[in-house]
């Protein structure tokens, strides 16, 4: 009579941990029948796993990359430095957290850091609430208004005619339901501001994420939320630099992403032609 | 490593997207599924961001990233009280095509999701990140030989999940030393 390993023994033996069932195994069925279990769990288990698309891995990336602080780089500052700085940002956050208005989502500070850093339209548009988007095709009717053309554009807002191809406020009796409105009135005309001239803009958690989407300097025109396909979420619109309304008025298309409020995965995007 | 370390962003974000792919996959098999493995990874890679320079080299780099990735695999798991589910056919899932590769993906994610998460941890870290013991060990802060018990128990729980008309394993699980005539 022969004793079988048991069977952590016979586990680590298939994973070459040990060679002391060796002798054992090569004469016996049943035991080898038990490893042949064994390679059919690690072939299913080793299996390779569908992995996300490249935009969503450079996303993921981006908004990790968004949570360190860029003061991480070059020579170290003095302790007391970092403190006040750190007391700084956090009573920043506070005076925030006060003005917001939109108090029902949380805002992680990575994201309001990154959003501080980056340049912004001169003409954002808050777009509101756009309410349920079900597909393409619905985002592409309840912005359409507010991409506005070069006529609607002239018409809509008094900035000598340089503006973002998304900063024109809907028209009266517009179908989207938003209550767009641009988020400093008193922006240079046709400029890109910097973001701190735009204090008082809501934070958008997933900024970071979308201009991580971005081929080159785009500024970010227009904000909303929405409903995709049930999924809460964010609505963003980039236009170029040099794109009317932030540069020298020459016709571009704005990029939308459609971005999942939790985890900023990227549920759709469009560009739109001017 | 070392410049990411002392804050090289470039540095960092290389780091970041060369790990990616283990990472996802070890998510997407804790998980069990796709929304899920993205929402887990996605925490991992911000906390091996904001805690790199707590790293202390005792490990390896991938080690340690495994490690903060089962944990946060686990914090999700268990806040959410979610079992693993069958992921959506693949013509409806929003991933890229890996061939034959993906075709039993739901039978294994049905069989991972039947073991307890101590057990499917060890034996994932095992047989799809090909960890040696010690460092699986180091993972998942517990004893080797609890390492190799979980491992086994684990394994012994998929095989008849995961080998069709094998009911002789079905019907007599292996927990124990038997003797053999």
């Amino acid at each position: 009579m022969t004793t079988h390993p048991d069977p952590d023994a016979l586990s680590a033996f298939f994973d070459g941990d040990t060679a002391e069932w060796e002798e054992h195994v090569e004469g016996c069925a049943e035991c080898r029948q038990r490893l042949a279990g064994f390679e059919t769990v690690r072939s299913a288990v080793a299996a390779p796993v569908a992995l996300p698309d490249a935009r969503q891995q450079q996303a993921a990336v981006a908004e990790a990359m968004a949570t360190v602080l860029p003061d991480r780089q070059g020579p170290r500052v003095p302790r007391w430095t970092a403190i006040a700085g750190a007391g700084a940002i956090a009573a920043g956050l506070v005076v925030g957290a006060v003005v917001m208005t939109r108090g029902d989502r949380a805002r992680p500070t990575s994201s309001l850091a990154a959003q501080a850093a980056a340049p912004v339209s001169a003409h954002l548009v808050e777009g509101g609430d756009l309410g349920e988007v079900a597909d393409a095709q619905v985002l592409h009717d309840k912005l359409q208004p507010n991409l506005g053309g070069p006529s609607s554009a002239a018409s809509a807002q008094g900035t000598a005619g340089a503006r973002s191809p998304m900063a024109a406020t809907p028209a009266a009796g517009s179908d989207t339901g938003a209550s767009a409105k641009t988020a400093s009135g008193a922006a240079p005309a046709g400029g890109t501001v910097p973001a701190k001239r735009l204090a008082g803009r809501r934070p958008v958690p997933c900024e970071a994420t979308a201009r991580a989407l971005q081929p080159g300097e785009e500024v970010l025109t227009y904000v909303a939320d929405a409903r995709w396909q049930g999924t809460p979420a964010e609505v963003l619109g980039f236009s170029p630099a040099d794109a009317p309304g932030s540069g020298s008025g020459r016709p571009a298309p704005t990029r939308v992403y459609v971005l999942a409020r939790s985890g900023c995965r990227l549920l759709v995007f469009q560009s739109f032609a001017p | 490593m070392q410049s990411a370390r002392a804050g090289d962003r470039q540095a960092l974000d290389r780091l970041l997207r060369n790990h990616y792919d283990r990472l996802y996959a070890l998510c997407r098999r804790l998980m069990g599924q796709d929304a899920d493995a993205l929402d887990a990874c996605q925490e991992a890679l911000i906390t091996i961001a904001r805690r790199l320079d707590r790293f202390d080299g005792r490990s390896s780099f991938a080690t340690w990233a495994y490690r903060v990735t089962t944990n946060t695999c686990f914090d999700e798991l268990r806040r959410g009280q979610r079992r693993p589910m069958a992921v959506p056919p693949p013509e409806t899932a929003s991933t890229s095509d890996v061939g034959e590769g993906a075709v039993n993906r739901v039978d294994v994610d049905t069989a991972l999701g039947r073991l307890p998460i101590e057990y499917r941890a060890a034996v994932v870290l095992r047989d799809l990140c090909g960890l040696a013991y010690d460092d699986i060990a180091e993972v998942l802060d517990v004893p080797i030989g609890t390492v190799r018990s979980r491992i086994a128990r684990g394994r012994s729980q998929l095989v008849p999940l995961l080998s069709p008309g094998d009911q002789g394993n079905r019907e007599r699980p292996f927990d124990r030393p038997t003797a053999a005539p």
